[in-house]
């Protein structure tokens, strides 16, 4: 079974965009062609079934924080120009400086709960690692390649390393490790880049706490007290 | 169109331009990149979009653009290119539409995978995100009729493979 019908013109009919003419010819064509119609219904098919695939999916909470960043930003700036003409100088200074800490406190606690959700999403159980390894130099050659700082592995103490990937925070690649301690999983981001605010902080029934020094901050995330998740980081060694 | 508006448009089309990256990349890494790198082309430049409604195919090209650069300068890794499998058209292999409406996701990304990458990238952004065809020439930089040309073989090639399959399952049933 054959027909010379051009079949390009079967899926530009299908997807309504043929001149009115050229439709109408295909459409009196279709009408006494078996052939075509049935590849046109299976192309029909097709089309419904591509579009039955998920059209979003949810990015990181840390590239999400990072748009929302970008939002946020400019806004400031702005207000802070319409306010300048108008303002004391002593006003505008305290303005400033409260803008400032609000826009800290909130970057800080909006971060947490990108962190939190990047947790939840990221470990091991929901989602494979990116390398799947108890072996710290395994995990530290995985991040040689891929970032801009010298990997660590750190070890802390009573857990166990299961894997890592690689992650964003405020733009920058970080490391995302995954430890195993009495049956929870934390996770551990380490970062190049210095985070405002902490030491801890509480969203979705879990915690967050950051130790940092001069070139890394190591944020621990998961549902144990703040408590201990801090002095697992104190005690931690890279 | 102000900034703020714009922020709102292209922060609502994170979730649709994060399933494109990772299509292109198909790597979550090189797809979280290639998000950032977006957005952060995106607002650096915003004012240069003229119409609110333009955000989202702007947004995809922007995306597509970095790709494609990212490609060429080798920084990321090269993605395999299948041979020349003949023409999809010229087959007239047809799949029963009630074959296709039994399929499950798993099944048709399998297919998808035997499509050359322009293809397949036209097929979805036309029925997976509804892009006019104007819209697919702009985001993949090319002609018209290529993206005409690209959506029919696509198509065609998708169907042939899926028939492919069900003949496959069929044969196994027996």
């Amino acid at each position: 079974m054959h027909c010379d019908q051009p079949k390009e013109s079967l899926s530009l009919y299908l997807d309504n965009v043929l001149a009115p003419s050229e439709r109408d010819a295909v459409a009196s064509h279709l009408a006494t062609c078996g052939i075509c119609r049935a590849y046109l219904e299976s192309m029909r098919a097709v089309k419904h079934a591509v579009a039955r695939l998920p059209s979003q999916e949810e990015p990181p909470g840390t590239i999400r924080a990072h748009v929302e960043a970008l939002r946020l930003d400019r806004r400031h700036r702005r207000g802070l120009k319409i306010v300048a003409p108008v303002a004391t100088a002593a006003v505008l200074v305290v303005a400033i400086v409260a803008t400032v800490a609000l826009r800290r406190g909130d970057r800080a606690a909006q971060l947490a709960e990108y962190l939190i959700a990047d947790h939840l999403s990221s470990v091991p159980e929901v989602k494979p690692a990116e390398i799947a390894s108890n072996d710290r130099e395994d995990v530290a050659r995985f991040f040689a390649e891929h970032l801009p700082f010298a990997a660590v592995v750190p070890v802390l103490p009573g857990t166990q390393l299961m894997g890592a990937r690689l992650c964003r925070i405020e733009g920058r690649r970080v490391e995302l490790l995954f430890y195993r301690r009495e049956g929870q999983t934390l996770s551990l981001f380490v970062t190049d880049t210095p985070v405002a605010g902490g030491p801890c902080w509480a969203a979705r029934g879990h915690h967050v706490c950051s130790r940092s020094n001069a070139e890394l901050t190591l944020l621990l995330v998961g549902e144990l007290p703040a408590e201990e998740l801090r002095r697992l980081l104190d005690e931690s060694v890279l | 169109m102000t900034r703020d508006e714009f922020a709102t448009l292209a922060v609502n089309y994170l979730g649709e331009v994060t399933a494109y990256a990772r299509r292109l990349t198909r790597n979550a890494a090189d797809a979280d990149d290639l998000v950032q790198d977006t957005y952060d082309r995106a607002f650096g430049h915003w004012n240069e979009l003229r119409e609110p409604r333009a955000c989202r195919a702007w947004l995809f090209r922007i995306t597509r653009n970095i790709h494609t650069d990212q490609m060429r300068r080798g920084a990321a890794r090269p993605e395999l290119r299948l041979v020349n499998r003949g023409d999809p058209l010229g087959s007239e292999r047809v799949v029963p539409a009630e074959s296709v409406e039994r399929l499950d996701a798993r099944q048709l990304e399998a297919a998808f995978k035997g499509l050359p990458d322009e293809q397949r990238e036209s097929v979805l952004l036309c029925d997976l995100w509804g892009f006019q065809y104007d819209e697919i020439a702009q985001i993949m930089s090319c002609p018209l009729g290529t993206v005409q040309s690209r959506i029919a073989r696509g198509r065609a090639m998708l169907a042939t493979l899926l028939a492919t399959d069900a003949a496959r399952e069929q044969g196994r049933g027996h």
